[in-house]
C-alpha cells in the first residue's frame, strides 16, 4: 500500500463515523481502506457484494475485472447490474452503481475475465485481490500472480446452497494450488445458485480484505470456513500447506 | 473401528447425503477410506485428485491413519462466484 495521499475529510469522517467506532479501526484503519486498492475478480454474484460492501466501507479505489455485457440470468444475484442496462457492459453497470453509492470511490473498468495473459498486471496494480471467479482456471491464475508478487487473496466460493471461504497470505498460508493444483473436472460453468447465497459469502469476502488491509482481527489465514445454508451447518476447518506445491512450494513446508 | 464421514460441497449433493459411518479395520488409513466411501457411493468423478480430507476438522493426507470415532469431513472443490 503506498503512503496516505490525503488525510480523511471531515465528510468521510461523518460518512464513516459509526464504523470509526468499531474498537480496533478507529481513523488509522479508515485511512488505510481509502490509500487501499483493491482487484475484484469478477463482480457477479459474489463480487458484486463484495464491491459493494467494500465501497461502501470506503475502499479508496478499485479495479473491477468483468468480461460481457448484461444478461437477463444475471438478475437473480448479480446485484450491481440493473434491468434498465440489459445488454450493456456489466462493468459499466458496476461503476454507476458503485459510484452511486460512494462517489469518492476511484474506480478502474477492465472489461475483461482474468487470465494467465493479464493477472500479473492486474494484480500488480493493486494491494489485495477479492477472487470471485467462476472457474478454476482463472482461479490458479490469479493465485499465481498473488503469491509470486507477495499479495493477499481472498478466495470465497459457492455452489447450490453452499460456500468455501479462506483468505491466501503467500509466505505463510496454503495457497489455492496447495489445495486444487489442477482444475477440477467435475466442476461444470454453468452452477445452481441464490444471490442469498453469494451475497453471504460476498459479505464474508469483503469483511475479510476489509481486516487485512486494515489490521482487523484475525483473518481466514489458513483456515477455512464452510457453510450449507440449506441446514445453516457452519465449519470451519484447518487447511495444510504442500510442501511440493509448484506455486508456493516451501521445501520447509509440512507435507 | 468406525468413523463418520461428512459430505461438503458437490459431493453432498452427489451421495445424496450430509453424512454416514464406515466400519474399517484397524489400522485403515484415508485411503482405506476413500475406498470404502467410492465403493458405496458414485464418487469417480472427484477421484483421484478432486477430494480434501479433514479430520477432526485438520486438513489430513491419504497415509494419515484414522481412529475408531474419528470424524472425517470430505470437501470437493467449488468456483462459483
Amino acid at each position: 500500500m503506498e503512503p496516505s495521499k490525503t488525510t480523511l475529510t471531515d465528510g468521510e469522517r461523518a460518512t464513516y463515523e459509526w464504523q470509526l467506532d468499531v474498537p480496533g479501526f478507529g481513523e488509522a484503519g479508515q485511512q488505510k481502506l481509502k490509500d487501499a486498492s483493491v482487484l475484484v475478480s469478477r463482480v457477479g454474484g459474489l463480487g458484486s457484494v463484495v464491491a459493494y460492501e467494500l465501497a461502501a466501507a470506503g475502499v479508496g479505489r478499485m479495479v473491477l475485472a468483468h468480461a460481457g455485457d448484461i444478461k437477463h440470468s444475471d438478475l437473480n444475484r448479480q446485484l450491481l447490474m440493473t434491468h434498465d442496462a440489459l445488454g450493456t457492459a456489466r462493468v459499466a453497470s458496476a461503476e454507476r452503481r458503485l459510484l452511486d453509492l460512494n462517489p469518492r470511490l476511484e474506480i478502474v473498468k477492465v472489461p475483461e475475465n482474468v487470465s494467465e495473459a493479464n493477472a500479473a498486471r492486474l494484480v500488480g496494480d493493486v494491494d489485495i485481490i477479492v477472487d470471485c471467479a467462476p472457474l478454476f482456471e482463472e482461479r490458479l491464475a490469479m493465485n499465481r500472480a498473488a503469491v509470486g508478487q507477495g499479495k493477499p487473496l481472498v478466495e470465497c466460493a459457492m455452489y447450490e446452497l453452499q460456500a468455501q471461504i479462506t483468505t491466501v497470505i503467500p509466505g505463510e498460508t496454503p495457497c489455492v494450488a496447495c489445495l486444487h493444483p489442477e482444475p477440477p473436472p467435475a466442476w461444470q460453468r454453468r452452477f445452481p445458485v441464490f444471490g442469498a447465497v453469494s451475497g453471504t459469502v460476498g459479505c464474508l469476502g469483503a469483511m475479510e480484505a476489509i481486516k487485512v488491509l486494515s489490521g482487523l482481527g484475525e483473518p481466514l489465514a489458513g483456515r477455512m470456513i464452510t457453510m450449507d445454508m440449506r441446514h445453516m451447518s457452519f465449519h470451519t476447518l484447518k487447511l495444510k500447506r504442500r510442501g511440493d506445491c509448484e506455486v508456493c512450494g516451501n521445501p520447509n513446508a509440512e507435507t | 473401528m468406525k468413523v463418520e464421514v461428512e459430505y461438503t460441497a458437490q459431493l453432498k449433493v452427489k451421495t445424496g447425503v450430509s453424512a454416514d459411518s464406515y466400519e474399517l479395520d484397524e489400522g485403515a488409513r484415508v485411503s482405506d477410506l476413500i475406498k470404502a466411501v467410492a465403493a458405496q457411493h458414485d464418487i469417480a468423478e472427484f477421484l483421484p485428485s478432486s477430494l480434501l480430507c479433514f479430520v477432526g476438522g485438520t486438513q489430513a493426507d491419504d497415509d494419515q491413519s484414522l481412529s475408531d470415532g474419528d470424524s472425517v469431513t470430505l470437501l470437493s472443490p467449488i468456483s462459483g462466484g
